[in-house]
């Protein structure tokens, strides 16, 4: 589907008609797959010089063929679906490595950011932050492996409560040397300090 | 384009140039609708831009590849947005490669070709499947030695025999790095 046609599909749906919307992003999803697990299926069950070059072909994708090579994965057995797994992780770490390269960029940029209503809560105030603090906290929660999910909102307020030249210590020392200082949140919950 | 053109292209390419021709035009294709409805998002009129968030949000890989390729142009106060989302999403493929990988963590099965071409230095015994998929592990978290003392470096893990890497793994699964990863979302 084009950019156009998409533009004009939503335009037809009425607000509130979410299934509509629904099947739409589906609909795109389908469409927008297609090439790259046509390209997946050639690498599966092409011949080998259609696996080389498809393989050239989905390396240079990267984030685009993380799902692809997980489906296709799904279908084999043996060293193909290991392979597949491989090259799923593969695609990972390079729009990982993309990622990364934004997110350090942000972190120099003292911006503030709008504040976004929490859910649920609503008579606790959300903390004000900068794009740098924002940066920050998602690349620890990226990054920082020894951190779990549950524990990521407790760091952020407590990073977001720390006075603003203490944030930007933190962040330049991270910076500086691609270490995490270790917060009382993460240290109570028996998570050591260091790099990811 | 679609599944013939795909294949007949691919199988017309004779260089390297004309693979990475390929690759920018499944780039392009791929991302046309979801990049277009990214930009709405972020700049269109309210209830049109409401309608789009609730497409993007579904689009997954192809909602960070346009956001990622959105980014240096959307509005100033929408870089975060974008990022949290992109950010969900990494961490959502995150989880299901490592549950993947977890399995293969047991796969003594020798592997034929190497998909971490540099994983093992010259000399290094064989790779396993269960040794590649723990080096790919340690890629994608960036284990600190440092403060899970007990795990050693990739380059050292390569040069290990087989019973030292099985050990190295054993430990690897009951390290905090780990349990973190695959308990996540589980509060204590």
């Amino acid at each position: 589907m084009t950019g156009d046609e998409a533009r004009r599909r939503l335009s037809e749906i009425q607000t509130g008609e979410y299934r509509k919307l629904a099947a739409l992003a589906r609909q795109i999803r389908d469409e927008s797959r297609k090439p790259v697990s046509t390209l997946a299926g050639a690498w599966a069950s092409g011949t080998a010089s259609d696996q080389r070059k498809a393989e050239t072909v989905l390396t240079a994708l990267g984030e685009l063929t993380v799902e692809s090579w997980l489906s296709t994965g799904r279908s084999m057995t043996g060293q193909r679906k290991t392979r597949c797994v491989m090259q799923a992780g593969l695609a990972y770490l390079s729009a990982a490595e993309h990622v990364f390269q934004k997110l350090n960029r942000l972190m120099e940029s003292k911006a503030p950011v709008p504040g976004v209503p929490l859910a649920g809560r609503t008579e606790e105030k959300e903390l004000s932050s900068r794009e740098c603090d924002e940066a920050y906290l998602l690349a620890r929660r990226l990054l920082k492996a020894d951190e779990p999910e549950w524990i990521h909102p407790v760091i952020r307020k407590e990073f977001l409560l720390m006075p603003v030249a203490k944030r930007d210590t933190e962040i330049a020392n991270y910076r500086k040397t691609g270490r995490w200082t270790p917060l009382a949140t993460t240290e109570a919950a028996g998570v050591p300090e260091g790099e990811p | 384009m679609s599944e013939q053109d795909v294949v007949s292209r691919l199988r017309s390419c004779a260089s390297p140039d004309a693979l990475r021709s390929l690759a920018d035009e499944v780039s392009a294709e791929s991302l046309n609708a979801p990049r277009a409805l990214a930009g709405l998002w972020s700049g269109g009129e309210r209830v049109e831009a409401r309608k789009a968030g609730s497409v993007v949000t579904e689009l997954e890989e192809l909602a960070m590849g346009a956001m990622l390729a959105e980014f240096d142009s959307c509005p100033g106060d929408w870089r975060i947005r974008y990022m949290n989302m992109i950010v969900e999403t990494q961490l959502g493929f995150r989880d299901r490669i490592m549950a993947e990988l977890d399995g293969l963590l047991s796969d003594k099965t020798a592997v034929s070709t190497l998909a971490l071409s540099d994983a093992a230095p010259p000399g290094s015994p064989p790779l396993r499947v269960c040794d590649e998929a723990y080096l790919l592990i340690h890629r994608m978290v960036k284990v600190d030695e440092s403060t899970e003392p007990g795990l050693r470096t990739a380059t050292a893990f390569a040069a290990l025999a087989e019973p030292d890497r099985d050990k190295e793994i054993q430990k690897w699964r009951k390290s905090r790095p780990w349990r973190a990863l695959r308990e996540e979302h589980e509060e204590p």
